[in-house]
């Protein structure tokens, strides 16, 4: 009897937990939903009144374009900013921005809703996914939709340029570009008796400056950086041999990576031979977090990362009682031609209305003119696309303010336009970075694996990844 | 007694009693799974965005896709480690918890307690706990064992790690089900049992276990559909498959080759591929268990 008693409430408190756990879940679940159906009612909402001015009104007057986004946070904050100061100025347009946490999301939401038709006027694509957006036809070349003589493209930043434009057209406006770059504990420098005005700028020097370091202050590893394919794809360039075939990818389709190089060979000699001195700290593939708290944190004292994020770092390094220095991103052996830029763009895509398409032509040009893009960079490190805003930014006395800064746009500006330095294009570029990244974890696992053995292996998966996109695209 | 042969009037008011559940089954299950099949028979490059038909082309690149190879033979391993893992977990703790007198409801709460976390929320919890440099649990782990943890590195410890994250999310659904089994066993027997001098592993294994084999084949079929399933968030939270492929489940694998690698029609396949699996897996679980489960009658 008391056992079955007891029992019961067992099971009643197994109901219970069960009941939570579900709620949990559904919770979870309404979440998701909930943030698609806001994006649906909104869409249809857009929809009727979209349709509806088009239908009253010559165009000119009353009308609302979708933005979708994958900036989150602040970010997400500044570009609402953007566009309500857009909202203000223009003549009835109504912008509604949707954030979509991240660029895969927001690629394949956009993608499916040209494919129902009900498409944003504006979205934010990342670079890796350019071939993609332009291999899938859903999307209109910015180039044609800007009302002509609204942008000098002489203006622009030839970097920036160099990435977006295939085939001499500019299929999206360049938004948010960033370089790779290091950053460096200029106390740790110091108390290791490194000079921090003069960082290591080649690989064999970042290795000479880690053992220093370690040996010499309480950091227990010298350098981190994610696990990521974008450095790699980076010290590609610096020795100026393309990541694909076909000139990267923009004089035909690319059909085979290099990555059986004496380049590729020189990046991973160098990275895995870190790692076995115990040098490099591993944060994981694609992990910005784990490496920054790493760093911030003085478990390294050097670190590889974006230019989009030196107002924060400096701000953490500040918080947590140290300064930090940014510095070239470290060469090997001494190359520089340059770095392609990372971050991502703004696409058109087709069905829109005539009205839609011209106001999302209107605030492309708001948005690239010299005062929004000064605004945008000094407020997130990612690189303005229009050079009046440096220039302007010069005048103002904010590169002397911000040394930091200027370290990244001279960066930028030394970099040689060859095909290396513009960044490959190919279809399959998120799951190349994947195997990439994969590769690298491959040969730290085993001590002693050889590496140009690996990448061989890495190569073939490579390539076998282009080889069956461009079998389905053909 | 004809009221209770035929508790409905007529056969329309138990076909509109049904219909409810059939529009959902229609709606979320069977509509679905044609179109996945049917996309399995397509190309596609960004969901869908450019289509065309090719037959049984990717199921052919699956036969012979070292990687996809690699990844069921990993899944395999995995359902195997996990049922496994979590039947024996949960018989002990279980039959621990049958046995204990004192504050019996309070040891049951705290055994089913991971059960009522959501996968996703463990799965984030879970991976600061156990982060190779950060995780407080690893550290101690390593003073104590003196062994380097470093499973974003290292493919046998991640394999490792998420299967017990995998068996103690797991374990609270199977002692539910244990307990209440254990507690139908009449008394009368487990007395006669311990007048014959039964010990109690013996009790366990010879006595108990017998009796309770319907609960457990019902348990192998739900762990077994958990493990190759629901493990989904472990895998993309802890580990993204990683390193090199150590953690790529099925599951896993197919979901990133549609909205990651924006491969939608191999996608499809690999689900087809994996429905038919298990669901094969379901009839020779129970065949096998059919002789050797004990339904009283």
């Amino acid at each position: 009897m008391n056992s079955a008693k007891s029992r019961r409430r067992f099971i009643q408190g197994a109901g219970a937990a069960t009941v939570a756990g579900l709620a949990g879940c559904s919770g979870q679940g309404g979440d998701g939903g909930g943030d698609s159906g806001s994006g649906d009612s909104d869409s249809g909402g857009d929809d009727s009144s979209g349709d509806g001015t088009t239908m009253g009104s010559g165009g000119g007057s009353d009308v609302t374009i979708k933005f979708w986004h994958a900036m989150g946070g602040d970010l997400a904050q500044r570009v609402d900013d953007i566009v309500n100061s857009f909202e203000e100025q223009s003549d009835g347009i109504t912008v509604e921005t949707t954030s979509r946490n991240s660029y895969r999301d927001n690629l394949n939401a956009t993608t499916q809703a040209v494919g129902s038709g009900d498409p944003p006027a504006l979205s934010q694509i990342f670079e890796i996914g350019t071939q993609l957006a332009l291999d899938s036809q859903a999307f209109v070349p910015v180039e044609e939709i800007i009302p002509s003589g609204q942008i000098d493209f002489d203006n622009f930043l030839d970097p920036v340029l160099d990435f977006y434009r295939v085939d001499g057209e500019l299929n999206s406006m360049p938004f948010n570009s960033s370089n790779a770059i290091m950053m460096y504990n200029r106390d740790a420098f110091e108390e290791a008796g490194l000079d921090p005005d003069s960082p290591p700028t080649t690989y064999q020097g970042v290795t000479e400056a880690a053992n220093t370091l370690t040996s010499e202050t309480d950091i227990t590893k010298g350098m981190t950086f994610p696990n990521h394919s974008w450095f790699v794809e980076g010290w590609m360039a610096q020795q100026d041999t393309t990541l694909v075939n076909n000139d990267n990818g923009r004089s035909g389709r690319a059909t085979e990576s290099n990555l059986d190089s004496d380049a590729a060979e020189n990046i991973f000699e160098w990275w895995v031979d870190l790692y076995n001195q115990d040098q490099y700290l591993n944060p994981g593939i694609e992990a910005w977090g784990e490496a920054q708290q790493a760093f911030l944190t003085q478990e390294t004292g050097m670190i590889i990362y974006s230019t989009s994020s030196i107002a924060p770092m400096k701000q953490g390094a500040a918080d947590n009682g140290f300064e930090l220095d940014t510095a070239y991103l470290p060469a090997p052996g001494g190359n520089r031609t340059g770095i392609p830029i990372g971050g991502a763009s703004l696409w058109v895509p087709q069905g829109l209305s005539d009205a839609q398409q011209q106001a999302a032509g209107e605030l492309l040009v708001y948005i690239t003119q010299p005062e929004q893009q000064a605004s945008w960079h000094r407020g997130t490190g990612y690189f303005p696309v229009h050079e009046g805003a440096i220039s302007q930014l010069e005048e103002d006395g904010f590169y002397e303010e911000n040394p930091s800064f200027r370290t990244a746009i001279d960066q930028l500006n030394e970099t040689e336009s060859t095909a290396a330095t513009s960044g490959a294009l190919m279809g399959p570029f998120p799951e190349v970075r994947t195997i990439i990244e994969e590769g690298y974890v491959e040969m730290i696992q085993n001590e002693g694996t050889d590496v140009a053995s690996a990448l061989e292996g890495v190569k073939s998966d490579v390539d076998s990844a282009i080889q069956s996109y461009n079998d389905r695209v053909s | 007694m004809p009221e209770f042969t035929k508790p409905f009037d007529s056969k329309w008011q138990a076909a509109v009693l049904l219909l409810p559940t059939f529009v959902v089954l229609i709606a979320f299950l069977y509509y679905p799974g044609l179109e996945t099949f049917r996309l399995s028979l397509q190309q596609t490059i960004l969901l869908g965005a450019q289509k065309s038909f090719v037959g049984l082309e990717n199921y052919r690149t699956l036969a012979t896709s070292a990687a996809y190879h690699k990844s069921f033979a990993i899944s395999v391993a995995f359902a195997a480690v996990v049922v496994v893992g979590t039947l024996a977990v949960s018989l002990f703790v279980s039959y621990l918890l049958f046995q204990v007198d004192v504050g019996a409801s309070t040891y049951l709460i705290a055994a089913i307690w991971p059960y009522a976390l959501p996968t996703a929320v463990a799965a984030s919890v879970l991976l600061f706990l156990l982060h190779p440099s950060l995780g407080i649990i690893t550290h101690y782990l390593e003073l104590l064992t003196g062994l380097s943890l470093d499973w974003f590195t290292n493919g046998p410890q991640a394999f490792v790690i998420v299967a017990v994250v995998a068996i103690w999310k797991q374990l609270g659904y199977n002692i539910i089900f244990m307990v209440a089994a254990l507690n139908n066993i009449p008394g009368t027997l487990t007395e006669s049992a311990q007048l014959d001098g039964v010990g109690h592993l013996k009790m366990l294994y010879k006595v108990y276990v017998p009796l309770m084999s319907p609960t457990l084949v019902f348990l192998v079929i739900i762990d077994t559909i958990y493990a190759f399933f629901a493990t989904f968030p472990l895998v993309d939270l802890m580990t993204s498959g990683g390193p090199d492929g150590a953690t790529n489940l099925l599951i896993f694998k197919l979901y990133r080759d549609a909205f990651e690698f924006s491969n939608l029609g191999l996608a499809s396949a690999e689900s087809v591929v994996l429905f038919a699996v298990v669901a094969i897996l379901m009839y020779v679980q129970l065949r096998i268990s059919e002789s050797r489960a004990h339904y009283g009658g």
